[in-house]
Parts: C-alpha cells; structure tokens; sequence
C-alpha cells in the first residue's frame, strides 16, 4: 500500500520506485506517497498511450495491472514482491514471472509469499484456481537468500492476532500452518553461464533441507 | 510545494481519471487475484474511492516529520495502521506516541467503517 516504498525512499532519496498493481490498491498506495512526498515527482499511467511514454525518471511510478502486459523491456535494479503472488491463479503468477524473466530486464529479485502451508489451513473453495507454487524461477538466478519462515513474519503475524500461530511454529505438533512463507532474494546471472548441474546440486541441497522440517505430507507440500 | 487542499484535489482527479479510463469488468493476465478480488469490480472501486478519499485521511506529526497514516476507514484500515506503526518503529520513532495515536485511531476506524462511510454512499451507489 506504499508503506515500504515510503521507507525505501525516505532511506535512499535517489531512488525511483514503479508499483505494479490492482488500480484499487493503486488508489491507496498513490493517495499516501503523494500525500508523504508532496514535492516528489509522480507518474500515474492512466492508458496504453502514457505507458509508452514512461517517464522512469519521475520518482514514483504507478502502473495499472489491466496495463503492464504493454510495457516494453525496462531496465530495474530490483523487482519485489511480498504477499501478492501467492495470492494469485498459477496462470497470473506466470504471466508476473514471464515479465520479470523475460519481458523485463531485472538484476535482483525479492519474493516473501506463501510456501509449503498446509492443505487444511486453505480457505478457498475451489483450490484449483489457486497458485501452486508462487516463484517459478528460470535457471539463470543465482540464489542469494533462500529462507522458510524468517523470524519478522512470524512475530509480526503473532502479533497480528492469531493466537495459535506461535505454537504451530514452535510447538510440539510442529504442523505448518496457513502463514509458512519462504523469503527468497535471487540475482541475475548472464545466461551464457546456465550452470544446470550447478543448480541440479543446489536444488538437492535444499529439498534435503525442506525434507528436514519432517512434516511435510500430501502432494501440495510445495505451496 | 502545493498545499494539502490542492494536493488532495489533485490526487482525486488524478484517480478519477484512472478509474475513468479502466476497464470495468474483466481483467487482462495480469488483473486478477484470488477470490477475495472477485467481488463485483465497480462495487469495490466505488467503495474504496470514496471510502478512502471523500472521507478524509488521517494525518501523524511525529518526530516533526508529518506523516499520513493510510486511510482509517478503507477496506483494510486497522491491519494498515498496524503495518503503518511497523514502518515507523523502524524509523525509529516514539512507538509510545504511535501507539497512543494508533489506538486512538482504530477506535475512529470502526466507528466509521460501521456507520459513516455506508451512510455517505448515495442510494443508487451499488446500481451500476
């Protein structure tokens, strides 16, 4: 909602910073920063026509969902996203994943969204319309973080009111719940050095690792 | 720099505008989440909009820095003011004076979230 971007810019000035997103929380994120930044430059894209005169030098950038399949390669130095892909149909989270990966010229990556929860703690109807797995990386990232629960989730969703949560983390029953969330920070790398051995390795390392938390079950674990 | 009055009238237009110019129903790949956003469209815009810009935003002076809070009575108004005090803990500011102010505040949300805010909407309101 323009909370982190504030931050961000309050802790780094020169930065310029686009939100990508539904135009109903647009209308909440640009309504605060502009309110925050009074003498900061914004864009807000309204059509297709404003879209290809993006001027990526204003100091905040908002652009429509219904408008960011026309958006031509750009350039960014980090692309996040934080408790939104997941949320998604599979076929939205691709198409988010092909703009970063392909349409796009990104250098980092930063995803905290939904991961391995557990099938009873789903509250949707019909499942089949949900993300199975929220950050379909191509082979060419190099990993530099890859972390399941981090610790500021968890106290901030303690926090948040649900009172059994901190039990289901550490408790006992160990279950994973409805918040297991991975945080994962990956960078670019040529593509000239794919390195699919390298990543074959990586990848073994950590299923291994994910097979340790010893309360997976059920053909969804990857959640 | 604008004052507050012109600089909230400019970002009404300026939504307006986006509002105006975007599709009503139907979403391109990139539009649509879950269930929860499958609400009819122009019943959730409208809320929203007037939910959050008609009624007023709260405002913060903290620190000497003035620092607007998300709208309170905005679909999501309490768990944004609990985001909101989040950010300004890691700026280091008086969580004491948040604190005070952010309860002060959720006391507003649900007062208007449960009478004002619906009783601003006109008749027609969810026609279209």
């Amino acid at each position: 909602m323009g909370g982190f971007a504030r931050v961000a810019k309050l802790r780094n000035p020169s930065i310029r910073y686009v939100i990508v997103d539904l135009l109903d929380t647009i209308a909440l994120s640009y309504t605060f920063l502009r309110l925050n930044f009074p003498d900061a430059r914004f864009m807000l894209v309204h059509n297709r026509a404003e879209l290809a005169e993006l001027d990526l030098s204003a100091d905040f950038v908002f652009i429509p969902a219904h408008l960011v399949e026309d958006i031509e390669r750009t350039h960014f130095d980090l692309v996040i996203n934080s408790f939104s892909l997941g949320e998604m149909p599979q076929a939205v989270v691709d198409s988010y994943m092909d703009l970063i990966q392909e349409t796009l010229e990104v250098n980092r990556f930063y995803s905290l969204n939904r991961y391995l929860q557990h099938e009873k703690f789903a509250d949707w109807a019909d499942e089949s319309d949900q993300a199975s797995y929220s950050t379909p990386l191509d082979s060419t990232w190099n990993l530099l973080s890859w972390e399941f629960c981090p610790p500021f989730v968890q106290r901030h969703l303690v926090s948040g009111g649900s009172k059994w949560i901190r039990s289901q983390y550490i408790g006992a029953g160990g279950e994973l719940d409805s918040t297991a969330t991975l945080e994962l920070y990956v960078e670019r790398r040529p593509y000239s050095q794919d390195d699919p051995d390298g990543n074959r390795a990586r990848s073994d390392e950590l299923l291994d690792k994910a097979l340790g938390f010893g309360t997976l079950r059920g053909a969804k674990w990857h959640r | 720099m604008a004052t507050i009055d012109s600089l909230e009238r400019d970002i009404v237009s300026d939504l307006q505008s986006a509002f105006d110019q975007a599709p009503l129903a139907g979403h391109t790949r990139f539009g649509r989440k879950s269930k929860i956003w499958s609400r009819p469209a122009v019943q959730f815009r409208k809320g929203l909009f007037q939910g959050c810009l008609v009624d007023g935003i709260r405002e913060l002076q903290l620190d000497g820095e003035l620092a607007y809070t998300f709208p309170t009575n905005s679909v999501q108004g309490g768990h944004i003011l609990e985001q909101q005090l989040e950010y300004l803990h890691t700026l280091h500011l008086d969580l004491q004076t948040c604190r005070r102010t952010y309860v002060s505040q959720q006391s507003q949300t649900l007062n208007i979230s449960s009478t004002s805010t619906i009783a601003r909407f006109p008749p027609n309101f969810y026609a279209d």
